[in-house]
């Protein structure tokens, strides 16, 4: 039974890592773009929110509602201002664009909130869980898994479904053909960045409620983030959830047995598949060749 | 009535020039084969047109307006389409996402879903099918039919018929009349140039980035096509010459 409620841990874990990795899977398959600064801008919206929490006395969902659109916008005008002119000079002026803002995010963070690790106080419902038999249900990790099916659910069904959805697949497959073929690549680009830049920053707010956030967690979310899109395979939404419960799972079972190789068998687990199947496991729902 | 006047274009790749001054008309319901040597400069303007390459210099004005500042999204949405030498079909989505994906925000027009199905039954039949795995005859027949979705102004083909075994080609010239009956113009470019005037009712042809011959398709002479064609030192085509269309 513990073995069975370790390894739900794990999924739920999984769950939380997916969702941080959502947006970096979406940029990637869409506009072929790594973006380095991924885990800083979550990071970003988890300040935000702990900014807007002490300034306005709210509650943390109403933060996170406040903070949403605003990391929308964000992502929106990154995108417009710097990422585009980034992406139309090669492939390296990205990975620099955002490596660049990566340190830059960081240090003007240890400015302006110093170094120290911040709470994101959630009242009791950072700790509070249900019991179903031998099985431990966190809620704060079952929500993040729900949200992370959500999000990835919905904009696979919006990316399958809808006109615009079509268009980013049609883009994503042939970015000149896209744009003789009359698709306004720009507020489609700027729109994908929002998205993930959103959903990069409700992950890491979430996240943040367990671990608390400091500046240079940027980094080793991006890190989680980046493995957990490699090995579901480069571009595929649902392939970064599995991606992400391979890595939850891999991590919580090993600390069972050793703490300290619990981190070290997820990064050996990205090398072997990164070894055997450098694709990732699954083919691409964004048709990346 | 015209509905594409190009006039003085260069354009090119970088500091390589393709295109020197070429002019030409296109008129309601014309259509206009494009023909040339390879490297003549055929695709280049039909991308210049499309707008995927800025000209250096000259203008393109479609229906009355100046469209050589337009982006190419905005030159699709103003109803100049091309369809793309090799078909370059979106090849993860399906034959009908593919017809779909043009913005048809400029209004409705002759080409509806239904219309394209029956002009082209092989690709209502491969409706749902990813066109990756299509063969390249019913690739070129969805390519054809995802640019007429757009309803365009003017079509744009760049070597519809390249790859295509023989019987496809004939069967794609077969329905060609059926898309010129639609009165929309057409700039054809087309390797094998008896096909090419027997579609067009004019034909230009291009020499090293000139326009070296303009002429009726009926009455076109042979061997003036052919110095055109080849470049002779007797032929129109000196190298500072401009041969308007």
């Amino acid at each position: 039974m513990t073995w069975l409620n370790d390894t739900l841990q794990g999924i739920f874990l999984g769950g939380a890592y997916a969702l941080t990795a959502v947006g970096l899977s979406l940029m990637f398959g869409v506009m072929r773009l790594v973006n380095l600064a991924h885990g800083d801008l979550a990071v970003c919206g988890t300040y935000l929110v702990t900014t807007v929490m002490a300034a306005l006395g709210a509650p943390l969902w109403v933060a996170l509602l406040i903070m949403l659109p605003l990391a929308f916008l964000f992502g929106t005008l990154l995108q417009l201002a710097l990422f585009d002119r980034a992406l139309s000079t090669g492939p390296m002026a990205p990975l620099l664009v955002t490596f660049g803002l990566s340190v830059m995010i960081e240090n003007l963070l240890l400015q302006t909130y110093s170094a120290n690790v911040r709470g994101v106080p959630a009242g009791r419902f950072d700790v509070a869980a249900g019991h179903i038999g031998g099985l431990v249900l966190p809620w704060l990790s079952v929500l993040k898994l729900v949200l992370a099916v959500a999000v990835i659910g919905g904009l696979s069904a919006v990316l399958r479904l809808t006109a615009w959805g079509r268009r980013v697949r049609a883009t994503s497959d042939d970015l000149a053909v896209a744009r003789l073929q009359g698709v306004r690549v720009r507020p489609l680009f700027a729109a994908v960045t929002g998205i993930a830049i959103a959903a990069a920053a409700l992950a890491g707010t979430l996240n943040a409620v367990t671990t608390g956030v400091d500046p240079t967690l940027g980094t080793l979310t991006l890190i989680f983030a980046f493995e957990a899109v490699v090995i579901g395979g480069l571009g595929s939404l649902w392939g970064t959830l599995a991606g992400g419960m391979m890595l939850g799972v891999t991590q919580v079972l090993v600390s069972q047995v050793s703490v300290p190789y619990a981190t070290l068998a997820s990064q050996l687990l990205f090398l072997v598949v990164l070894a055997a199947r450098p694709q990732g496991l699954f083919g691409s729902a964004l048709a990346v060749s | 009535m015209t509905t594409l006047t190009v006039r003085d274009l260069d354009a090119g790749y970088q500091d390589f020039q393709a295109l020197f001054g070429v002019s030409l008309d296109l008129a309601e319901g014309e259509t206009v084969a494009l023909i040339g040597a390879n490297g003549a400069g055929k695709t280049t303007l039909l991308m210049t047109l499309a707008g995927a390459l800025r000209p250096w210099r000259g203008t393109i004005v479609m229906g009355g307006e100046d469209i050589t500042a337009d982006p190419d999204h905005q030159r699709a949405r103003s109803g100049m389409v091309l369809v793309p030498e090799g078909r370059r079909l979106f090849a993860s989505l399906t034959v009908e996402e593919n017809i779909l994906v043009p913005s048809t925000r400029r209004g409705a027009g002759p080409w509806t879903l239904e219309a394209l199905y029956d002009l082209f039954p092989i690709v209502a039949a491969r409706r749902s099918h990813r066109a990756a795995a299509l063969s390249g005859g019913e690739q070129q027949a969805v390519a054809i039919a995802r640019a007429l979705a757009a309803n365009p102004q003017i079509l744009l083909m760049d070597e519809v018929s390249l790859g295509l075994a023989p019987a496809v080609v004939d069967d794609f010239y077969g329905l060609l009349p059926r898309i010129q009956a639609s009165g929309v113009p057409i700039l054809l470019v087309e390797q094998d140039i008896d096909r090419a005037l027997a579609a067009s009712s004019r034909a230009v042809c291009l020499l090293e980035g000139r326009v070296a011959l303009a002429a009726e398709s009926a009455t076109l002479d042979r061997d003036e096509l052919v110095s055109a064609y080849f470049g002779s030192p007797s032929g129109p085509a000196a190298p500072d010459q401009e041969v308007r269309a």
